[in-house]
């Protein structure tokens, strides 16, 4: 009956397929029959053709007569359901019989798949974005990426003309939505009232019909077709009209008059948008002459069902050609013919609207978007944390195989098959991730308003969505059941009766190095989380603490929303914040380095002599005390001075900006500013020492400062307490500023608001890594009971013969400290690929010192030896008698 | 049992089953059915109906000596059992009754020479 071996047997591969499939009783014959065709066959028409028709007439066996019955080995016995009431009233029983057990595996399954489902609740929830919008299958996005000379842009910005201009020409386009920014908080006046408002912008009336948004009172259709037009969102209309019904009224823009026209339902937070003020797109085309180079129009079109993106993307393109490539000549200094030549480029291409949020990472986004990385990196920690507590439970399990070992024999004995045997376990672990699904939806409901914070979300818990969480958390429950239950079913069931009843150990040495690994693996996962959580954490406290090139502490930056009401009482205001105590300076500049960054100007410079040297800087309009409130220092020349009327002409550069010029002597050097299309000379003043204006993940970017008009901010240093400066600050302002908001930040608070997403995964990386680490020591806990319990004879033996408990301590600790140092040698190439990876977006980080490695190493050790000692030394002091007559 | 009724491909496999006897197995059955009609068959649909046919109780099998071009397995040889010779004793007389009324004047319309 086994497989013959002669050389001309039929395939085999057919024959596993049978056995597997067929029923026991039917397979002799049907094999039988097979086998002499084939010969039959081969004698004929050859090996192939036999092995062929033998293939053939196999899969024709696979019909209902000859296959297996599922769920039931024996086709005579149907009653089932008896089978697996005393399966579960088994499980029930050896889960109370060892308390410690059922407890550390069903805590560690639990943490777990809390872990996951939260990670799963904030996955589902970034990947919700912009998905609420009808049709958002055929929405895009329209990117610009131009690359020009020196220039480069490259941003979700288009011309403001292409939209008519693709509805007009290009079929696919049923509608084109536009969005244009200007300042996203401002001001409006309601009589002689001034009101702060947030998220404004303009659109078009397309806009309210691309995007579903729902309309409370007035009608979206045309709703923005008249320049001084508005339509705002609910909390907007109760800000500015409170008790009073907004349609219909005046709001004052800019000296203009706008009228409501419709209230809508306040924006959801899925969405890389959120729009609280939205004023017509024609206000802003109705004032200024706008064509295919004014690249400020966020435009979105929404494409016919069928259409597809690389055909418009084509047409888009096409449009670039006629429309744009004759300008750049005269924009960009490039000619029509050259710019997608000689390392320029220029094209239009479109983003899926349901890709922004994750995906998309560009120049002046709507808003900060979401990032893909920290989604990818927490889902690897949940599944990981998922499969520490899987290992848990198959080391558990199978640990503990000694003593289910005599049911196996008992039930083996009294006629189960080996089938019904790894039913039964199969079953028991799918009761134990039930059970864990079950408790972890608490510990989610419950926990969660503590990962919302970690996040920053509001995720709430419910079973619905699409496709529903119960369906999925079932399935879930049911695959990592027989997932993790899968190996200690089949070792439990291999059993041999005889040998267990008589209480001989199954498992032969070799079995426990499976063990062993399993413990290894955990505890190099487990270190590879120390290390990144440490490295993490680190390289953001560095961040947070390097020496900036300015003094963040202690300054408040204040926005100005309307210059002319600030005009009028400037020195009234400036002579009373001078007249306080803990006021130590003030300033106005355009731009502040923290929120600087955001409003990137590009001027070109030129400097004189042979070769014209240009270079592209950021450039602030600063006055006077600006440098010293910021507490910058010069590292040559000086500040610009009040008193000399020459500086109006000065530049100060910083070190960069000096260094990209390649000044032999910077001081004093002559040098053309070009902004926009008018040229200055100026006189280089001063060199300012380098200071982070950006994320520490751009290197610093030349940047210069002259005396310029319309500065909008004012940095304001102070000594003693933030509150006691912000309400000093906040009540001359309000005497002062002509009913201004008072919209005011200190600037640490701001810095740290930059480092957002990096704080969110640190918070993540640290609670998940710490979870982590805590299931991995719960298996350990309970393999260290297990394993010190089955050596209780072997150690009242040792101590009858003489040893030390503390010898007998060492011998049960060294057996665990081995896999554990192993696991920490695994884990530091993989931990410094991980962690180097990661800081290699940082352009200043931290260097990944050996401290790391070996500082994880030694905590897991440490925590090993913990876990460890209280069950060795209770093993190690106990009287050799009990343990001998333990039976 | 639900049907007792003789398939057409059954009442063909059970005619086979009692021409061979005492030698009826799963694969000489095959081999004589394709003989006699030309039919492609596949082995599995004569086991699969060698199985209906036991469950309807018109055929009982027993279980030979291994052989050595079977890869030492043993086969079923199968024989008629009474009920399945009544079964088919009913099928032909049905048949031979029915086709004696058929009137001449309909074969004739057929054209059918040779009766």
């Amino acid at each position: 009956m086994e497989n013959d071996t002669r050389p001309n047997r039929p395939p085999a591969l057919a024959d596993k397929i049978l056995n597997w499939l067929c029923r026991d009783e039917l397979i002799e014959e049907i094999r039988g029959d097979l086998h002499e065709f084939y010969g039959m066959e081969r004698a004929e028409k050859g090996a192939l053709r036999a092995k062929w028709t033998y293939w053939y007439h196999m899969l024709h066996f696979l019909r209902p007569f000859a296959l297996k019955k599922l769920f039931s080995s024996n086709s005579q016995n149907s009653n089932n359901i008896a089978m697996y009431k005393n399966y579960f009233l088994i499980a029930l029983r050896n889960f109370r019989k060892d308390k410690l057990y059922s407890f550390l595996n069903l805590s560690g399954l639990t943490i777990g798949i809390a872990s996951c489902l939260m990670i799963f609740l904030y996955v589902r929830d970034e990947y919700s974005f912009d998905k609420h919008h009808e049709g958002y299958e055929q929405i895009y996005r329209v990117v610009t990426d131009l690359k020009l000379g020196d220039r480069e842009f490259h941003r979700p910005l288009a011309p403001v003309v292409l939209a008519e201009h693709l509805t007009e020409t290009v079929p696919e386009v049923e509608e084109a939505a536009r969005f244009m920014v200007g300042q996203f908080n401002s001001v409006v006046d309601l009589g002689d009232q001034q009101m702060q408002i947030k998220n404004a912008t303009y659109a078009t009336s397309e806009a309210l019909s691309v995007f579903t948004i729902p309309f409370v009172a007035g009608n979206p259709d045309r709703a923005l077709d008249d320049p001084k037009t508005v339509v705002m969102s609910e909390s907007m209309a109760t800000h500015l009209f409170p008790n009073e019904d907004a349609m219909g009224k005046i709001v004052t823009f800019n000296t203009d008059d706008f009228i409501v026209k419709g209230i809508y339902k306040d924006m959801t937070e899925n969405s890389h948008f959120k729009f609280d003020f939205i004023m017509s797109y024609a206000y802003q085309t109705s004032r200024f002459e706008m064509g295919w180079m004014s690249l400020n129009t966020y435009t979105y079109l929404k494409l016919a069902k069928a259409a597809s993106p690389a055909a418009v993307e084509v047409k888009l393109n096409e449009a670039l050609q006629t429309y744009i490539a004759p300008l750049t000549q005269e924009t960009f200094n490039v000619p029509a013919d050259e710019i997608n030549a000689n390392g320029n480029h220029a094209r239009f291409y479109l983003q899926a609207l349901a890709d922004i949020h994750l995906k998309s990472n560009l120049d002046r986004e709507i808003n900060a978007n979401g990032s893909l990385e920290n989604v990818r990196t927490i889902s690897i920690i949940g599944m990981i944390i998922l499969f520490i507590a899987g290992i848990n439970f198959v080391n558990l399990s199978t640990a503990r195989a000694a003593i289910r070992g005599k049911e196996v024999g008992v039930r083996k004995v009294l006629g189960s098959k080996r089938k019904q045997l790894i039913t039964q376990f199969l079953f028991e672990s799918t009761l134990y991730s039930f059970g864990a699904f079950i408790l972890a939806t608490g510990v989610v409901i419950l926990m969660l308003p503590y990962f919302n914070q970690i996040i920053g979300r509001e995720l709430s818990f419910s079973l619905g969505g699409t496709p529903p969480l119960w369906l999925l958390m079932t399935l879930a429950a049911v695959v990592l059941g027989v997932g993790a239950g899968c190996y200690p079913a089949f070792v439990l069931s291999s059993f041999n009766p005889g040998k267990t009843l008589k209480g001989q150990s199954q498992f032969k040495t070799g079995k426990s190095w499976l063990r062993s690994s399993l413990v290894v693996l955990q505890f190099s996962i487990s270190t590879t989380l120390i290390v990144v959580t440490l490295v993490v954490n680190n390289q953001l406290s560095y961040v947070m603490d390097k020496p900036l090139g300015f003094d963040k502490d202690k300054l408040i930056t204040l926005d100005i929303m309307d210059l002319n009401r600030y005009d009028l009482n400037e020195e009234v205001l400036k002579n009373e914040l001078e007249s306080k105590p803990n006021i130590e300076s003030y300033s106005r500049s355009g731009f502040v380095p923290v929120s600087g960054s955001r409003r990137q100007f590009y001027l070109e410079k030129y400097g004189e002599g042979a070769t014209k040297e240009s270079v592209s800087v950021q450039s602030w309009p600063v006055n006077e005390t600006y440098i010293p409130t910021q507490g910058m220092s010069l590292k040559a020349g000086r500040n610009f001075s009040k008193d000399l009327a020459s500086d109006t002409a000065g530049l100060i550069l910083n070190e960069t900006a000096a260094r990209s010029l390649q000044l032999e002597k910077p001081l004093g050097a002559r040098l053309t500013l070009k902004a926009g299309g008018d040229s200055y000379n100026m006189q280089v003043i001063g060199i300012v020492e380098d200071f982070h204006f950006a994320s520490m993940k751009e290197s610093i970017k030349p940047l210069i400062f002259y005396q310029g008009s319309d500065p909008w901010s004012i940095s304001v240093r102070f000594s003693g307490s933030p509150q006691e400066a912000l309400s000093t600050l906040k009540n001359i302002w309000e005497n002062n500023s002509g009913g201004q908001p008072f919209v005011a930040d200190l600037v640490s608070q701001q810095y740290t608001n930059q480092y957002q997403k990096e704080d969110q995964m640190k918070g993540l990386v640290n609670a998940f890594s710490i979870l982590a680490i805590c299931v991995a020591i719960l298996g350990l806990v309970g393999l260290a009971t297990f394993m010190t319990e089955q050596r209780r004879k072997e150690m009242g033996i040792r101590k009858v013969l003489g040893a030390k408990p503390i010898q007998l301590f060492a011998g049960l600790l060294k057996k665990f400290t081995i896999p554990i140092i192993i696991s920490c040698l695994l884990a530091v190439p993989v931990a410094y690929l991980a962690a180097n990876s990661w800081l290699s977006e940082y352009v200043y980080r931290i260097s990944l010192s050996p401290l790391f490695f070996i500082g994880a190493s030694l905590l897991m050790i440490l925590m090993a030896w913990l876990t460890v000692s209280f069950q060795s030394l209770k093993v190690a002091r106990s009287n050799p008698t009990e343990n001998l007559r333990y039976e | 049992m639900k049907g007792t009724q003789l398939g057409e491909f059954e009442e063909l496999v059970l005619l086979i089953v009692g021409v061979l006897y005492p030698d009826a197995y799963g694969l000489s059955i095959r081999e004589e059915i394709i003989n006699q009609t030309k039919r492609k068959v596949a082995i599995g649909a004569v086991h699969s109906a060698l199985s209906r046919l036991q469950e309807k109780g018109f055929l009982e099998s027993r279980l030979d000596e291994a052989t050595h071009e079977r890869g030492g397995r043993r086969k079923r040889l199968f024989t008629i059992t009474y009920s399945g010779k009544r079964a088919l004793e009913k099928n032909h007389e049905l048949r031979n009754n029915l086709f004696n009324k058929i009137p001449e004047l309909a074969l004739k319309g057929l054209n059918l020479s040779g009766i």
